[in-house]
């Protein structure tokens, strides 16, 4: 009995206390979709947030009565000499407060990304707010002006961005994974570049379109110091096995032939012998022929085995220039660093300060084996008479 | 009030039981903070430390059950007034009240730290203490029966949420436990300091089993707890390795960390929450076992026969205790990783032990001069 | 407490009539013969003399409209009184069964013990020798008689008042199962359960409380299965009670409760004969009292409560499969919108992001605080849902049209409450109605309330909080010595979270009675028979 009146008191009191320490409502949060930074001025750091406004957001009957046709989110910016002190000058420029909760995108400008993002990186995993899942990317040119756009299709741009990572088809990396990488063993990383897509010729406005990624940018200890092609992402990716959907073109004897989906398992083994160090990349892809350009018919046994020889030259081509330009670079996203370590720690423990030099050394050799599995629907080459297929 | 020993809480619980409310009480906080300091020494074996530090926690475990089968009905302090004397007795009774009065104090500082670094920023700490410790205080006013069954009910909602880490099974990388032992055996050991001292809490089984009824099947149970215990903290550490790999040492709640990580569908995603859940109902099940062997440890000390008027003011006492000593998560987060094992681990392991050889000692010589 | 400690100080407060009724009315209960917080008021013998007899019965009754005085005389030299409440004796049976052989009869002096065996033709009489007898018999409806020059009266078992007919009890209806339910009427409700046990150890004890309303209540259990030690206890609780009336089986529930500070009901009431019959088999105890169909039944755990008669007559697959839908919406109806008003404030990164852009966007131009918002939509529901049990039936269906389109469309509509809130709310109550018994329903709804206002104040940290207690207080409570939560704690979970199939649930639950473990041969799960399965 006294125990329930005690009970009760104390809620009372606590809830007499406690007010709204922590309480806010849904209307008093900016809702940040993207957050770019840029290089400002005098050595500053330029924040711009992409805030999503609720009132625009067209759905259910209720807000076509309130409004609606506007721009669905607002990009803000403010300038300060890191990311809290950038982020805290733009709060002032907010009426309600910034949260982070839903920001999924992070992009680093392209010469902020030059200057080297590690410094600004430890806000984002340290503050309690940011997501571990947020995808980082760096953008070619300034990093605001992909924020700035007004996607045809999806919400926000920023949006766009994610839903292009969601896929799959390419290079993705979450803010875990980099702070990982800029922990672990080569410190090197590669983060995917965003371009700007150019307006389609129904655009109203140079606005109406969206940001996509191509190829990646080379982070060594968080500096931007390279720049992978698509293609070469394409052999770097393959070797990092992360890719989940992807097809390959290759040609033979002249015609392409298109694969899709290609299905890879790739096995890194290390050896040390004295002072040679070297990797064999053991890579077994498969896939199924989606078209075909040449005159093969992959029924043929004979035919198989020839495409299934430019396919396995095609790979190997890929992930050779890929290893060969990072080397190049100096610059191991493709973590071997990681391979040696696991494999030969204390041979790894005397190298692990010139990394870098170490892994331009590394004689890499690559072993294709592949594997054409299904025809699709039809057998011989469409599109043309019988006769010609020999 | 059989036998010599009075009893002071006539409540009866089962083994079962006490070993389910020992792994909430060990695993509470040892969920969260564990990884990261065996982590900080043991780099990639830090998931080994919990499976050694079953050695400590078993013989904690064999000294409080062969010390209460020595004096059946007796909690800690009352048969260490027997084994080394009166006054001695007494003057051990009175630090381990202190003692237990200060490990409650930091668990509820723990718990108000980790609320108010990530979830409840503003929130004044002292509130969340202050609730948390009547929240206690109503479970010890209730009696072991009332701790042990609530304990069984709050359990699962416990439990539950480490199933939510499956979640994040695409993200595992094996290969994060290899290079296996790089830097040899030490590292090890040092990370398994944290958990040793963690498990060496299993010495407040000694306040709960003058309630037990089915005493033959304690053994087999609490050892049982030990090993759950062992497997849910390595699995989590596993987890944590496999997710977050190098970069484990650096979380300050790497299970935390862990959870935030989770994201399935774009729909379960920033679980959080769920580990703050957890966190409050292991918390309360710790503080009120540790609360609870406090009171006892103080009115057995006194020979009182009914606790009950004391643990509000105890309750008063611990969260002094929990402000009073800490003065910032710093000095905590130090605490725990270095002083904090020692201290523990000596009035939790070396304490008893010396206590059970005194007591040996007593029986092999009343039996020489009988 | 006061009540046990002084019974005359209170009873001399309401007894201000004439001496003999107050007299009468500190009649001892039967029970009252074991505690001896009472002592044992005296009883009034009937006079010898006729006139004194009637003087003083005529005065008891005095100013009753309804008091029927027949007197006449018999054979040559006696002189018969017959008294009986019109309404509630059956006149033409006392026509026939009494007063005609009576009037026919023509011999000479007779004693009431020849009147009652030879000449009066009714099945059942009684012989009586004091007031108060005479009076508890008459206000049954039983007519009683008198004869000159004796210190005894008979009554006569020829009570008719006028009773509901047996109908399905609306509370608790079933899909499956027997159809009857108690009503108002304790001898019918009494036979109900006699027809489905018909084992003599089925014990119907009969006592009265009120110092008015002199309401017979029945304590039923099956001698062997309950534990001697409960019946004692539930006939010592029921002995407690001093009151003046008794209208309804709830105000017995509120003076023996355990804990009756709780919101949890710790004794059950239903008006059905086989629930009642079911746990009686479980060992349990039923009372049952006059006038109301709801039978108490005692000790409870919380696990019966959320548990409905057809679980035991469907299939048990599907009964499993229903009780987890219903633990699980019981939680929903609890908690739901405390949930959502902590997602609100304090965690909104745990909502997916689309979905937490369109609860924005649907709360824009709500100008209340989410907790404000939760506390208005569901006092309204409630509101709506109580108006709905009281209003006539012809106006309900009104109430609820108003209720949809002025609550749901019209508010969300004017910007006044966003439209997840609205689901929210409709959730909760459809959850609500899940709940098998009302009774478990309204603690459930009412520490939603609290569960709002803790998740309003500090989150998910709030909500556990606040679990954490209940959990606390439900351990903590008992049911007559039972803990409320003891199925779980005993691990006898057969029959709590599934429902096992009945040729599996071969113990009797362990919380009642320590004898007679087994309620049915072991192993009768039903298989093809031996020989057919040889061939």
């Amino acid at each position: 009995m006294r125990r329930l009146m005690l009970v009760i008191m104390i809620s009372a009191f606590v809830l007499s206390l406690t007010g709204c320490w922590d309480r806010t409502e849904l209307n008093d949060l900016a809702l940040i979709s993207a957050t770019a930074f840029d290089k400002g001025n005098n050595n500053k750091i330029l924040a711009t947030v992409q805030v999503i406004i609720p009132q625009n957001q067209g759905s259910g009957q209720q807000t076509a009565a309130i409004g609606g046709g506007g721009p669905r989110a607002i990009t803000r910016s403010a300038e300060g000499s890191n990311i809290e002190d950038a982020l805290s000058k733009l709060q002032r420029k907010m009426p309600r407060r910034l949260f982070w909760g839903q920001c999924k995108i992070f992009i680093f400008g392209e010469e902020i990304a030059r200057i080297g993002i590690r410094e600004e990186f430890d806000y984002l995993v340290r503050h309690p707010q940011p997501r571990e899942r947020a995808y980082l990317m760096v953008s070619k040119g300034k990093a605001s002006e992909a924020l700035n756009l007004i996607p045809p299709i999806e919400r926000t741009s920023s949006e766009a961005l994610r839903e292009i990572s969601n896929l799959r088809t390419g290079l993705l990396v979450t803010m875990e994974q980099m702070s990982m990488d800029l922990k672990g063993d080569s410190e090197s990383n590669a983060l995917p570049m965003v371009y700007i897509l150019p307006p389609s010729k129904l655009a109203d406005k140079p606005v109406q379109t969206i940001p996509y990624m191509k190829g990646a940018a080379v982070l060594k200890k968080g500096k931007l110091s390279g720049e992978l092609t698509e293609k070469l992402l394409r052999g770097a990716l393959l070797i990092d096995n992360v890719a989940a959907d992807y097809s390959i073109t290759f040609d033979v004897g002249g015609k392409q032939v298109s694969l899709h989906p290609v299905k890879t398992k790739v096995r890194l083994t290390p050896h040390i012998e004295g002072n040679n160090w070297s990797m064999t990349i053991k890579v077994q892809s498969e896939g199924s022929i989606v078209q075909n350009n040449s005159r093969m018919n992959p029924m043929k046994p004979e035919d198989l085995k020839e495409m299934n020889l430019a396919f396995r030259n095609d790979i190997h081509r890929r992930i050779e220039a890929a290893v060969v330009y990072l080397q190049q670079l100096k610059a191991d996203t493709i973590h071997f660093a990681t391979v040696y370590h696991k494999k030969y720690p204390k041979e790894w423990e005397r190298v692990k300060e010139q990394w870098d030099e170490q892994f331009a050394k590394i004689k890499v050799t690559i072993e294709v084996k592949t594997d054409i599995k299904k025809p699709g629907l039809i057998n011989t080459p469409g599109g043309m008479p019988y006769e010609e297929v020999q | 009030m059989k036998g010599m020993g009075f009893e002071m809480d006539n409540g009866k619980i089962t083994s079962f039981q006490v070993s389910l409310l020992m792994y909430s009480v060990i695993l509470a906080t040892g969920f969260i903070t564990i990884p990261a300091i065996s982590a900080h020494y043991a780099m990639n074996d830090f998931w080994l430390a919990p499976v050694l530090a079953i050695l400590a926690g078993g013989s904690v475990l064999a000294i409080s059950i062969k010390l209460h089968q020595l004096y059946p009905n007796k909690n800690l302090i009352q048969y260490s007034e027997r084994i080394i004397g009166k006054v001695p007795g007494k003057i051990l009774g009175i630090i381990y009240f202190q003692f237990f009065v200060f490990t409650c104090g930091i668990v509820s500082r723990e718990y108000a730290e980790f609320v108010t670094g990530n979830f409840l920023f503003k929130t004044p700490m002292f509130c969340l203490v202050i609730l948390m410790v009547l929240l206690a205080a109503f479970a010890v006013r209730g009696g072991v029966e009332l701790i042990v069954r609530s304990t069984l009910l709050l359990t699962p909602l416990f439990i539950l949420p480490l199933f939510f880490l499956l979640l994040l099974l695409p993200d595992f990388d094996v290969s994060n436990i290899l290079p296996f032992m790089s830097h040899g055996f030490i590292p090890v050991i040092k990370g398994s300091l944290a958990p040793v001292s963690w498990y060496s809490e299993f010495l407040i089984i000694a306040y709960f089993l003058p309630s037990v009824i089915d005493q033959n099947k304690t053994v087999k149970y609490s050892f049982l707890s030990l090993l759950a215990v062992s497997a849910s903290l390595t699995y989590v550490c596993l987890v944590a390795l496999f997710v977050l790999g190098p970069d484990t040492a650096n979380k300050v709640y790497p299970v935390l960390t862990a959870f935030r990580y989770i994201s399935r569908a774009d729909f379960f995603e920033n679980l959080e929450a769920l580990l703050l859940a957890m966190w409050v109902v292991g918390n309360f099940i710790k503080i009120a076992a540790v609360y609870y062997a406090a009171v006892l440890s103080f009115t057995s000390c006194f020979n009182l026969k009914d606790y009950k008027p004391f643990v509000f003011p105890i309750g008063i006492l611990i969260v002094i205790h929990c402000f009073w000593d800490i003065p910032s998560f710093f000095k905590m987060a130090g605490f725990l990783a270095t002083v904090g094992s020692f201290h523990l681990s000596t009035f939790m392991l070396v304490v008893p032990f010396l206590l059970f050889i005194i007591a040996l000692c007593r029986k092999q010589w009343s039996k020489l001069v009988s | 407490m006061k009540r046990i400690g002084h019974p005359h100080s209170v009873k001399s407060k309401f007894m201000r009539k004439s001496r003999l009724l107050r007299m009468i009315h500190s009649k001892p209960e039967p029970t009252n013969k074991n505690s001896n917080q009472r002592e044992e008021a005296p009883q009034h013998p009937l006079f010898s003399s006729l006139e004194q007899n009637k003087q003083q019965l005529e005065e008891v009754y005095s100013k009753c409209s309804d008091f029927i005085i027949r007197s006449f005389p018999v054979g040559d030299s006696n002189q018969v009184v017959i008294y009986y409440i019109d309404g509630l004796a059956n006149a033409s049976r006392i026509e026939q069964t009494i007063v005609e052989p009576l009037m026919g009869f023509n011999g000479e002096t007779i004693s009431i013990g020849y009147l009652a065996q030879h000449l009066i033709t009714s099945a059942s009489s009684k012989l009586v020798v004091t007031f108060d007898e005479a009076i508890k018999h008459l206000s049954i409806g039983e007519p009683l008689l008198l004869l000159n020059d004796e210190a005894q009266a008979i009554t006569f078992g020829l009570s008719n008042w006028q009773t509901r007919s047996i109908e399905e009890p609306t509370a608790e209806s079933v899909i499956r199962g027997p159809r009857e339910g108690f009503t108002e009427t304790l001898r019918v409700n009494t036979s109900l359960i006699r027809r489905i046990i018909k084992s003599p150890l089925l014990k119907m004890d009969s006592l009265c409380i009120g110092e008015y309303t002199q309401t017979n209540i029945i304590v039923t259990y099956i001698e062997g299965l309950a534990a001697a030690e409960l019946i004692s206890e539930v006939k010592e609780r029921l002995g407690r009670i001093r009151i003046d009336g008794i209208l309804e089986s709830g105000y017995i529930e509120e003076l023996i409760e355990d804990s009756p500070l709780s919101p949890f009901p710790q004794i059950l009431s239903t008006e059905r004969p086989d629930v009642v019959s079911a746990n009686l088999l479980e060992g349990r105890v039923a009372i049952l009292t006059e006038g109301t169909p709801f039978a108490l039944i005692a000790p409870i755990t919380f696990f019966s409560l959320m548990q409905s008669a057809e679980d035991y007559y469907q299939r048990f697959l599907f009964s499993t499969a229903i009780r987890w839908l219903r633990y699980f919406f019981a939680a929903i109806s609890l908690l739901l919108p405390s949930f959502y008003v902590a997602l609100l404030t304090f965690h909104q990164e745990m909502v997916p992001g689309s979905l937490l852009i369109s609860m924005a966007t649907s709360r824009e131009a709500v100008p209340f605080p989410a907790l404000v918002e939760a506390l208005l939509m569901e006092i309204t529901f409630e509101a709506l849902r109580e108006a709905g049990v009281r209003l006539p039936k012809q106006i309900g269906a009104a109430v609820s049209i108003v209720g949809a389109l002025v609550i749901g469309q019209a508010a969300v509509q004017a910007g006044l409450v966003s439209a997840p809130m609205v689901i929210i709310v409709a959730i909760t109550g459809i959850s609500s109605f899940m709940i098998p018994r009302y009774i478990t329903g309204l603690p459930i709804r009412l520490l939603r309330f609290p569960f709002i206002l803790l998740a309003g104040s500090l989150g998910l940290l709030g909500i556990m909080s606040g679990l954490i207690a209940l959990v606390l207080h439900l351990c903590s409570l008992k049911s007559f010595h039972v803990p409320y939560l003891s199925s779980v704690v005993k691990s006898d979970l057969k029959d709590i979270f599934i429902r096992s199939p009945i040729w599996m649930m071969d113990a009797r639950p362990d919380l009642v009675t320590e004898t007679n473990k087994y309620r049915q041969a072991q192993g009768q799960m039903p298989k093809p028979s031996q020989g057919s399965n040889d061939e």
